[in-house]
């Protein structure tokens, strides 16, 4: 291996946004460097290893570890990779792999709804966008061909042409839901990159219900079929590649990219634009990371905002045994949901939310839970046929109103390469806490209407974090207050473009993939804009 | 798809192993290897508690063979345990009279040990945390008792849709 790369542009990070970028400068003509901190695996290595996990609850037990590239981990034991700093853990999940981090996630593509983008204008509260629904909306349309996207029209997103991909069949369990929560609540088929029919090479849904963790046939868009076609686009893809150091010239901008190989021979790479894909948590790491006499507080980070504003939904969860056999675990798992409460003159008050349903499987769960209450004989079997034929399981997409103490800093700690550890601090706010008491009470209702029996709450106080992770790149006008301009470059570095949710300024109601990928689009079609005269 | 035919997709497809967690995932003879063979008085005395646990006469023997190696090496004190488990249930059968398991705090170790090994049967997993192994999946009895309605999660169900009515 060469000791000094050039390309036209090095892209760090082959997730889903990384590689849509580059595979459409790759198709433009442009040379693609595209390194990966993680290994390669396949589909089928990482069905096996779901299957033969001894924690399959856990959506990263099929998911390679190595302290070369570490990712954080929570079973058997955490391994703290995040250092927890603030009054509220965030436990953050994403995969260091080629492919990224929705190898595991149920293809959620929804788009934000046009009032998220002038949330202070309008309501008074968090920030507006640089940007405007309508400016985005072709390109959300673009990655929905792309990911093949179906789900209801009429759900608070206006879109100028149909849905490329005719939606998955409700399974039983939506049906009973949806008719007895009518017409008080609206339960809408979610936005999902999952296919219901043959679409782009691969097949159609046949309810593996396993979405998450991995989907093993492929019926869902996610970001390995990604980094896939970037390599088949003539991207040069090099993973094991851990990125340590941005190294920029005398007038700032980035002149190279050093990284480290998992035996930690050093490298060092060129290109004349560099975009970072590393997501909303390691992106910010590295940036902090890559100081110099001219930049003490590191890369892009003159205002001090890298790694400020991190947001997420801070959930809350609800189950219950319905008073009829319902049976989730028939089809996808995450088919439904409740959106009106994504908008509205409360968002003044309180934070807004949508509500997801479930519909994975509860066997496991039941299982466990019924041997743990003593359970044994025949009475065991009897009750893990009642129990996993009414159990649901709700929770919340909630908005959290960007914080700038809310952050990514570097901890004192140092992983196998001698790199720093990301240390996180999050904290709830009453904005958030109104909203979830809000949610709190539309779970009662719902209950109350599926004449719901062993009811568990989420325990008062306790929230756990979607993945769902912004903000820490934020895009904004004025450099002050953002990190990054209203087409992901660096303020600070003309030929440094940032891509992935941390560039998001506010996090929504739903899950941020799909806007996350348009503003990736959208980026690529800026470089190329800019870089066309060479 | 019928119920008689899933039933038996998964019996046909299931297969038993031993995978250790924390990063090694053991191949079974490897496994198989690390456990000390079980007698077979240690065997057959497993196989009878294990009835009397699930109340289940047609307990899979290869099943409840690889159950016990994991047994012995997953959980601590387990040779003792079990031969106190087998005397404790032989000299008071009523204590499975009830639907709950409630040994009392004199036999607290033999109530965990029972249901560590309908863990095991339930969930095809022995032990937990660091110690955690993974023995079956498709044959997990909890799997068996659904087969009629459900796949294992990974598993196909049927064509697009076939979900769409009711169960």
């Amino acid at each position: 291996m060469s000791n000094e790369q050039v390309a036209d542009v090095v892209v760090v990070g082959a997730g889903i946004c990384g590689s849509l970028l580059a595979t459409r400068l790759a198709r433009a003509g442009r040379s693609v460097l595209l390194l990966e901190s993680g290994p390669r695996k396949s589909r089928g290595e990482l069905v096996q290893r779901y299957r033969e996990s001894a924690f399959k609850s856990d959506y990263m037990s099929p998911y390679p570890y190595s302290e070369m590239a570490p990712q954080p981990r929570f079973t058997p034991e955490p391994n703290h990779y995040l250092e927890q700093a603030g009054p509220n853990p965030f436990h953050a999940q994403y995969i260091r792999m080629f492919g990224g981090t929705t190898w595991h996630w149920a293809a959620q593509l929804w788009r934000f709804v046009p009032n998220d983008f002038r949330q202070h204008s309008l309501y008074g509260v968090g920030k507006d966008w640089p940007i405007s629904y309508d400016e985005l909306e072709d390109y959300y349309y673009q990655v929905e061909v792309i990911a093949g996207v179906g789900g209801e029209p009429d759900n608070g997103s206006p879109r100028a042409k149909p849905f490329p991909m005719e939606r998955v069949p409700a399974s039983y369990l939506q049906q009973r839901v949806t008719d007895r929560l009518a017409p008080d609540y609206r339960v809408i088929d979610d936005a999902t990159g999952r296919n219901s029919r043959s679409y782009d090479g691969r097949p159609a849904c046949c309810g593996n219900n396993n979405c998450m963790p991995i989907c093993p046939i492929d019926a869902q868009y996610h970001g390995g079929l990604a980094a896939q076609e970037a390599e088949a686009a003539g991207v040069e893809v090099i993973t094991e590649a851990v990125v340590y150091r941005l190294e920029h010239d005398d007038r700032g901008a980035i002149s190279a990219v050093h990284y480290y190989d998992w035996q930690k021979n050093s490298h060092r790479v060129s290109g004349a634009t560099v975009v970072l894909a590393a997501n909303a948590i390691e992106t910010p790491k590295l940036l902090l990371m890559s100081t110099s006499e001219r930049f003490p507080n590191g890369i892009a980070n003159a205002s001090d905002n890298v790694g400020r504003h991190l947001c997420d939904h801070p959930a809350i969860k609800v189950s219950f045994d319905v008073d009829e056999p319902i049976w989730p675990g028939r089809g996808p798992v995450s088919p439904c949901s409740i959106g009106q409460f994504r908008d509205g003159d409360f968002r003044a008050e309180h934070a807004p939310f949508r509500i997801d349903i479930s519909n994975g499987s509860k066997v496991a769960s039941v299982t466990k839970e019924l041997i743990a209450e003593g359970y044994h004989g025949r009475h065991l079997e009897e009750q893990v046929r009642y129990r996993a034929a009414r159990r649901l399981a709700i929770k919340n997409a909630m908005e959290q109103l960007p914080d700038p103490n809310n952050r990514v800093t570097l901890s004192d700690k140092r992983d196998a390469l001698g790199l720093p550890t990301p240390r996180l601090y999050w904290s709830i706010g009453e904005y958030e806490r109104r909203g979830t008491q809000a949610t709190r009470e539309n779970y009662d209702r719902i209950a109350e209407r599926l004449g719901a029996t062993n009811v568990k709450h989420s325990a008062d106080g306790a929230f756990s974090n979607r993945q769902h992770i912004t903000g820490t790149l934020s895009m904004g006008d004025d450099p002050a207050t953002s990190v990054t301009d209203r087409w992901g470059r660096a303020h600070d570095h003309d030929n440094l473009y940032m891509v992935g949710t941390g560039v998001m300024p506010t996090v929504g109601t739903c899950n941020v993939t799909l806007t996350a990928a348009a503003l990736a689009l959208r980026t690529a079609d800026r470089i190329l804009e800019e870089t066309q005269h060479g | 798809m019928t119920d008689i035919s899933r039933r038996r997709v998964i019996q046909m497809a299931g297969g038993f192993a031993l995978t250790g967690v924390a990063g090694r995932w053991l191949a079974v003879p490897e496994a198989l290897a690390a456990a000390e063979a079980p007698a077979t008085d240690q065997m057959n005395d497993f196989l009878a508690i294990s009835r009397q646990l699930t109340q289940n006469e047609s307990l899979d023997e290869n099943l409840a063979g690889a159950l016990l190696q994991a047994g012995k090496l997953a959980l601590a004190d387990f040779d003792d345990r079990l031969a106190r488990l087998k005397s404790l249930l032989s000299e008071q059968p009523q204590l499975l009279a009830q639907p709950t398991l409630a040994f009392g705090e004199a036999h607290a170790a033999e109530e965990t040990l029972a249901r560590d090994m309908l863990s095991g049967w339930y969930t095809g997993v022995v032990g937990s945390g660091e110690q955690a192994v993974y023995v079956t999946y498709l044959n997990s009895l909890s799997n068996q008792v659904v087969a009629d309605t459900l796949v294992p999660p990974s598993f196909s169900y049927g064509p697009c849709g076939s979900w769409h009515r009711a169960p």
